[in-house]
Formats: structure tokens, sequence, C-alpha cells
């Protein structure tokens, strides 16, 4: 029997956020697009204690990714292996490991159910289908990634690990500084079998000199262009510049895509941009041929030459490109989509749990824990922002419990600089003893860290504060977050702060231009599972998030240092220095929080594990569609 | 009348260069270009590390880093041609969606009329025949309610109706009207209701006071003098003399829908070129919104021609020189 749930609350989320969406829409906002990151999100309170290290298709010729041996990659001792754990935010590097020899675990292999187009809807519009090209999660990769294979990628089931996708195994030389790997048998999806000349073509490719490389720019930190060399058809030699602390977990990105050289050599950057139907891959689902029409939806068919048969499990799926959250959240409610594709998306947090209510169960809530940022970033070459005074007070009266519970409605934590919790002077516990963070007895914020703010700013010469403008996106916890910020600072410090609400391409053109004062920020995310990506976003030099150029000679050294830094405890410490320094510098980026991304999938979808950040795992290779799974509790969010 | 129609036609040339250069203009005012965003993806949580030299490189090769009245010059000489050119943002063609989007857009337009004239006329003559009176009273309440509530509103009101109440929601692959009509017009009549409900109540009022004004009038008196039943009189003299307003008022309505169904669009999904407006303006893409602009401001020129020659027809006592 259909149950009739009480809808006022719906109703009043719905049409407020409808509204305040269409206002956006009408002004020429900009539609959030979600988009997140990485981090030490602990990534086990999502995917569980999933043990299952690569799936190698038992009885096929191809064996992929075979789980054999855990091994260090960038490791002073020569090691070889198929498959690595991921350094990441709890481990960034990976140790030095004798290979251990595992059995496969091929259990959710074989468990697979073979069926069903799958139904998502999606906020954003393909913009560009070059995954080496393109510089976003939701116009990119998400769109188009599905078609590839990495050499390396993170376990699907287990993404705490580094297993080999197209690479069937590697090696690594003493010095660390020599990759080879040898390739499964795979075919794109012409027939033509995949070849180490492809793998050779792809790195070099991704590092064109000159050519922009909006998510696959990393490699160039590690790759020489037109160093790598085909030892034979399915082996190549990959030099490296240094013993790297991160090569792999940069490798095993989503977006360091393999192309076919037959294909994409021949091919302009505008006709691989422009046009799936320009481009195949080795990967598990083919594009369906003009299936794009913009703002409508694209839509993908199984791969049935997929070389880690029997994946992947969907005949194909659909995603719909809805703009507008009100009717995405109705489209789900009444089942004409599966889920939110891709399934974590910040856009959904504050609604997946009514819908799952909603929906008696149907609709599974998902969270990924603490991975996306909130921060201030000042100008820090105009005044009154280029005072470290000033900066400090602005961010000390800042409650960061008071935007997690009003502006993110409890999804998310107080945080600092790196992910919560990774380098040892960053814990939570830590945190609550430090200025800024304190609370009084009464659980408020410390009186003491007022008054000192208001000490600073007089100091600076604003003891009656000042007028300033606070760049804001119009949409979603952005524009909430500029209102609190604005209202604290009046409140505590008599600043006469006025919003200016933007959309992304005016935001954009200002912050690049160092045209603001204080932008705040919500929802900022990172790519990788490491803490060096925060340096890459925030502290790179030339560029959009450090549009300023803050930096110091001793940051910058630790920068370069733990690039290089293999033993992780090491590395951790060298965070640690960096945390201090930024607390003693005052950068241009200060952060108010860490928040949760969100979305929701069909209880019936199965096999879907929460990665460490929402640009990992994109191939859906391993999630299938059970007609006779059981339905959970409601408010239980989604299980695996 | 011919010489009428040809200078009304050589005047939709300066009209639509001037409608053209006050586009360019506001775009090459309001700050952000799509070389930006389109290294960044158009996300406020991306563009990480995009370098200036990469933003200034893309502009260049887009033509960006031109001077504008230089970029508008080729712009128009392109146009001139019939090459209304690629989009920025997907590199594609502009032409070879305009097209079946237009189609789309004009008949969401038409079923907004259409739909807002068969309830606005009836319910502004009942409101006029019944003048304060209940039925008077209502009918004012709801072309009140139609004037005061943004279309928006409405779009989200009655989605929220059918998933939250009914469950249901037209299908989600846009059906082409002459191939799948049925599902077509499940797709299109909730859109159209809509604007419907927003257009009826500013026609029903017209009507309500086209007919008030006429039911004065002598004729009509002298109609009711000879025995003529009451539907008679309004029929055959009242309402057929309180058309003209209600016809020029359709007219301007018409235009103004093919720019209002923008945000309509988006909500219902519609793939019309409201829908391709707001994905060109978000990306700064001119090439589009220039195209887009041009269409429905040639087509806005051309239905009041029309409706001014329509309304000469009705009205013999007009004559066009």
């Amino acid at each position: 029997m259909k149950r009739r749930r009480k809808t006022t609350p719906t109703a009043l989320i719905l049409i407020a956020i409808s509204l305040t969406l269409t206002f956006v829409i009408a002004c020429g906002g900009a539609a959030t697009a979600p988009e997140s990151d990485t981090s030490s999100a602990p990534a086990s309170a999502a995917t569980g204690s999933q043990s299952a290290p690569a799936a190698a298709p038992s009885g096929g010729s191809s064996q992929a990714a075979q789980p054999t041996a855990a091994a260090a990659p960038a490791q002073p001792a020569a090691s070889s292996g198929s498959s690595a754990p991921a350094a990441a935010a709890a481990e960034p590097t990976p140790t030095v490991q004798p290979v251990e020899v595992q059995a496969p675990e091929t259990d959710w292999v074989t468990r697979g159910k073979h069926g069903r187009t799958m139904k998502w809807v999606a906020r954003n519009n393909p913009g560009f289908w070059d995954v080496h090209y393109g510089a976003s999660l939701t116009t990119t990769l998400t769109p188009s990634g599905v078609r590839f294979n990495q050499l390396v990628e993170y376990n699907p089931v287990n993404p705490e690990e580094i297993i080999g996708d197209l690479a069937e195994s590697w090696d690594v030389s003493e010095d660390g500084t020599v990759y080879t790997f040898y390739l499964a048998e795979a075919n794109w999806s012409d027939g033509q079998p995949v070849k180490a000349s492809d793998i050779v073509f792809s790195l070099d490719r991704i590092t064109l000199p000159d050519a922009f490389r909006g998510r696959t720019n990393s490699l160039r930190n590690f790759y020489e262009h037109k160093t790598a060399e085909v030892i034979d058809e399915r082996t190549v030699r990959m030099p490296i510049k240094f013993p790297a602390a991160t090569f792999m977990v940069n490798l095993a990105s989503d977006y360091m895509k393999m192309y076919p050289e037959h294909v994409a050599g021949p091919l302009s950057q505008e006709d691989v941009n422009c046009c799936p139907e320009n481009m195949i891959g080795s990967g598990p689902f083919i594009y369906k041929d003009g299936s794009w029409q913009k703002q409508e939806s694209y839509e993908y068919v199984r791969n049935d030459d997929y070389f880690k048969a029997p994946r992947p499990y969907f005949d194909g799926f659909k995603v719909f490109l809805i703009q507008d959250v009100a009717r995405s959240i109705a489209t789900l409610k009444v089942g004409q989509a599966d889920g939110t594709y891709y399934p974590v998306l910040s856009t959904y947090t504050e609604f997946v749990e009514q819908l799952e209510e909603d929906t008696d169960g149907r609709m599974r809530a998902l969270f990924m824990p603490n991975v996306q940022r909130a921060g201030l970033n000042f100008n820090w070459l105009v005044e009154p922002y280029d005072d470290p005074r000033v900066r400090t007070a602005l961010w000390m009266v800042i409650d960061q419990e008071e935007i997690v519970e009003k502006i993110l409605r409890g999804n998310g934590t107080v945080g600092t600089h790196f992910h919560v919790g990774f380098a040892p002077n960053e814990s939570v516990e830590a945190l609550y003893e430090l200025p800024g963070y304190r609370r009084d007895a009464d659980g408020t914020k410390a009186q003491a860290d007022l008054d000192e703010a208001r000490r600073l700013l007089a100091e600076a010469g604003y003891p009656d504060g000042f007028s300033g403008t606070i760049t804001s996106i119009l949409t979603g916890c952005t524009a909430t977050s500029a209102q609190l910020v604005s209202d604290i600072w009046k409140r505590e410090l008599g600043l006469d702060m006025t919003i200016e609400s933007s959309d992304v391409a005016t935001l954009y053109a200002k912050w690049r231009s160092n045209d603001y004062g204080v932008i705040v920020g919500c929802g900022s995310g990172i790519i990788l599972p490491d803490p060096s990506d925060i340096l890459n976003q925030w502290y790179g030099i030339d560029t959009m998030r450090n549009s300023g150029n803050w930096t110091t000679t001793e940051f910058e050294r630790l920068k370069a240092e733990q690039a290089k830094e293999l033993d992780p405890e090491k590395r951790k410490e060298l965070f640690a220095q960096m945390v201090e320094l930024l607390r003693a510098e005052v950068p241009h980026y200060l952060p108010t929080g860490w928040m949760h991304a969100g979305g929701t999938l069909d209880y019936r979808i199965r096999n879907y594990h929460i990665p460490r950040t929402i640009q990992m795992i994109h191939k859906l290779d391993h999630m299938w569609w059970d007609e006779d799974a059981e339905k959970p509790p409601i408010g239980t969010g989604y299980q695996p | 009348m011919t010489t009428y129609i040809v200078r009304r036609l050589l005047l939709f040339i300066p009209t639509i260069l001037i409608v053209t250069i006050i586009i360019f203009l506001l775009m090459w005012i309001v700050p952000g270009d799509t070389a930006m965003l389109i290294l960044t993806g158009n996300d406020p949580n991306e563009g990480g590390r995009v370098s200036l030299e990469d933003v200034e490189r893309l502009r260049a090769k887009l033509g960006l880093d031109r001077p504008v009245h230089i970029q508008y010059a080729d712009w128009l000489w392109d146009m001139v041609r019939g090459d209304l050119g690629e989009s920025l943002w997907y590199q594609t063609p502009v032409i070879d969606e305009l097209g079946g989007r237009f189609v789309t857009t004009v008949q969401l337009a038409v079923m907004g009329m259409g739909m807002a004239f068969i309830i606005a006329v009836p319910l502004g003559i009942i409101s006029a025949v019944k003048q304060d009176t209940k039925l008077d009273y209502v009918s004012r309440l709801i072309a009140l309610l139609g004037i005061a509530m943004p279309t928006f509103l409405i779009a989200i009101v009655v989605t929220y109706v059918l998933a939250y109440v009914f469950d249901w929601l037209p299908p989600l692959d846009y059906a082409n009207l002459w191939e799948q009509p049925l599902t077509n017009l499940q797709q299109m009549v909730f859109p159209a209701l809509a604007i419907a409900f927003h257009d009826l109540a500013f026609t029903a009022r017209v009507t309500r006071s086209s007919m008030l004004e006429t039911m004065r009038d002598d004729y009509v008196r002298t109609a009711r003098a000879k025995g003529l039943t009451e539907m008679g009189v309004i029929g055959r003299h009242a309402l057929k003399n309180a058309l003209l307003p209600i016809i020029t008022v359709s007219g301007y309505q018409f235009g103004r829908l093919l720019g209002g169904v923008v945000i309509v669009e988006v909500i219902f999904l519609v793939p019309g070129i409201g829908n391709m407006l707001i994905d060109a303006i978000l990306h700064r893409d001119f090439v589009v919104i220039q195209a887009v602009v041009v269409l429905v401001a040639a087509v806005v020129m051309f239905l009041n021609l029309v409706i001014d020659l329509i309304y000469g027809i009705l009205d013999p006592r007009i004559r066009y020189q």
C-alpha cells in the first residue's frame, strides 16, 4: 500500500530551494555544481571493512588487476606488484613492504548480476569530453570517464588500495625512479588491442607541453614528456623524475585515462573535446552515438568485450541532466531515476535523508564524510586584509560549530588546513585547545577568542571595524555562509560588509584578477586522497585559489620536501610543520570547517562503496542491480 | 498596404542591429568570459589550478582577446552570410540546434497561449456580464492570483503536486510532437498550464474591461431592444467588437511568452530555446546568446506586424499607408 507521507517539510524545502535556484537562474546565476574531493575521510566508515582487493574475473583470459601483491610503488628498494595501499590522508606514503602474495578475492565478481539500464539524474551538462583536458568532475569526468581505463586505479570495493587497471602488474626499480608496467590483454571498443604504444602515447598526451591539462597536470610533476618507452607490445617502461611519495596516488586518479593512439592521435584537442562520438576507449561502457542531447540526457551501453569480464553488470545507463534540484528530487521521488550520478554529490546532502523517508526507503541516503572545505579567501594584497592581524581577527570570531549547525545542517565538522586529523597537531581534540576553536564552559565560543579578535583588529587600526565586500556565489551553502559570516563580523567586530552575489563567471573573473576583498567558500573539494592535493589546489603559485601567490620560502621548502619523503611518519611530520607555519603566517585561505557530500541510490543497486574522494572510482563496472535485494530499515542509509 | 509592409520589414534591420549591439555590449560589460569558465568547468567548487597563461592562451584561441568592435564586426559579417557561428562552449555549430529548439518553444508558447485564451476569454466575459456578482469576484480573484504569482512558482507548485500528491511526473525523455504525440502532450501540457495561468489572468482582465465597455455601447442596447437573446447580444455583437484589444494583447503576450518560457523550460525539462539561452548565459557564450536573441527579436517583430495587419482587417476603419 502506498503510504502518503506528511509533506509539509518537504514542500517547504523544495519550494524554498527551487525558488532560490530559479531566481538565481533568472538572474544569470550559476548552478552550483557539486564536486569535491578527497580527504582523510574515514573511508572505512562508509565502506565498511571491505577487504576484497582487486577482483580478477575467474577463468578469464585477461586477468585484470590481479591482486597478488601489496607493494610500495615508490620505494628505494625494488618492488613489484599489482596492488598497493593508496597513499592517503591516513597513510600518505606507501611504506616499504615485502611483496606479499594474497589470494584474489573474486567473491563479489561472481555474485554480480547482469541486466538493467540504469537511469541517473545529474545537474551539469557535459562540457568537455577529453578527460585529459577537462577541469571538472561534473562536466568532464562523470560524462566521459566510463569509456576509459587508467593504468592503475583505486580498488572500487576497497578504495584504500591501488590496484592494476590496464596494467596487470608493475615493477619499480631499486632507486624508485623507473616503473615498468605489464599490460593486461585488453581491446579498445573497435576491437583493436591495447598496446604499450597506446600507453606511451597517452602519457605523452597528458604531459604535452603548453597544452591545458585541468586535472591531469600533476603528472608533469613526476613524468618528463617523451621519456616513456615501449619495451614490447604489452610492457611499458616509465621513468619518473624522483622517487615520489605520491606518484601512484596521482597515476591512479580517474583522470589519468589511457587513449587509443590510432583514434586519438589524428584528432585535434577540439575534436576530442566537442564530440563524444569521436573517441573510443577500453572501458566498461561505450558511448551511444548521438545520445547526447544538450540539457537533456546522454547514454552509454555495455561494452561486451570489456577485458574485466564478467563486468560490467549494467546493460547500460542513461543520465538525465536536470538543473533544478527540486525537479531532480521529484524525479527520484516518483521512481523515474535510480540515483544521483555520480552517486555522491554535495548538492543533495540536505535532501537525501528526507528522500529516504519520502520513498519508504527505496532511495537510500549516502554520505561521504568531511570531503569538502569551507573557508575564507582573503585578498591579502589589499588593505585591510594585507595585515595578518586583520585576517586572524576575522577568522577567529567565526564559530565553526555554528557554521556546521546552521549552514551545513550538521553535515560537517570543525576542521583546519589539512584533512581532519591528518597531521598530528590537527586532531579534533587538539583543535579545541587552540585559539579560534576554544569553547567556554557553557559550550559557547570562548569569550577570550572574541576579545583577542577585537584586540587584534584594534591593534591593526580598526577598533570600530570597517566596511568591505564579501563576494559570494548566489547558491547553496556559499550564499548562506556569506550571510552568516557577515552577521558574525557585524555582531562581534562591528564590520559593515556588503555581500556581492555573483554567478560563477563573475566570481572567477574577480578572483583571478584579485578584484575582491573576501570570498566566502563552501564546498570546495579535493581530488586525491592525499594532503598534497590541498597544497596543489590552495597553495600553488599562479593558480585560481592562490591568485595573490601567497607563500613563504620555508613553506615552499616543506612543500618540496614532502613530495620526496617516502617515510609516512616523517612526511606527516612535515605536514605538521606546515600546519604550524600556516598558523603563524596566516595565509590567504583560512578554513572554517569541513563538510560532507551526499547523494542517493536505490537500495537495489549493489556493491557501491563510498570512495575517499568524490573524484575517485567512476567506472561503475563493479555495481549491479539486484531486484531481490532486501530493503534495509528506513534511516539506515545505503548499504553496499 | 504593400508599401507599409515593405517599410515595416525594412525597419526590422536597424532594430535587430540595435538589439545585437546592446546584447554584445552587455556581454562585454558583464565580468567573466568563456575561456575562464571552460578551464574551470563552470563549477564554483573547481578551478584550483588554472594559470593566467592558460586563460590568455585560450582567450586568444577563441578570439576573445580581440577588441570588442572587431569581435562584433566578425560576428555580424558571419551572420549576414547566414552563418550563426560555433558555440564557444560546445564548439559545435549553433544552427544545428536552434531550429529544433525553436519549434519546441513555439509549440509550448502556442499551447500556453491557447490554453490561456480558451480559459481567459470566457472568464472575462462572465466577469463582465455578471459584474459585481460572486462569479465576477471569483473570476477576478483567479485573474489576480495569476498576475501575482510568477510563472516559476506556478511551475514548482505544479511539479510538487504531481510528484507528491499523484506520485507521477511526465516522462523524462523528450518526445517529438509528430513522432509520439501523446507523450509529447503529457510533457508539454503542464509547462503550458504554468505559463497559461499567468497569461490568462492578463487576458481575462482585458476581456472583462473591453466587454464592459462594449456592453454599454449604443448598438448593444439596440440589439437588446430588437429582442435578441442575451447570448446573441454577447456573442454576435459585443464579443466581436471587444475582441480587438484582446487580439492586440494576445499578440504582445505571444512575443513575451517566447522569452518568458525560459524558467518553465528548465523546470519542466523542455528542450527549447529558453533552456539553451540559460545555458549560454551561464557559460558567457555570446555566440549562442546572440543567435537566440536575434531569432526571438525577429519573431516578435514579425508577430507585431501580423497583429497590426489583422487589426486592420478586423477594424475597417484602420487603413495602413
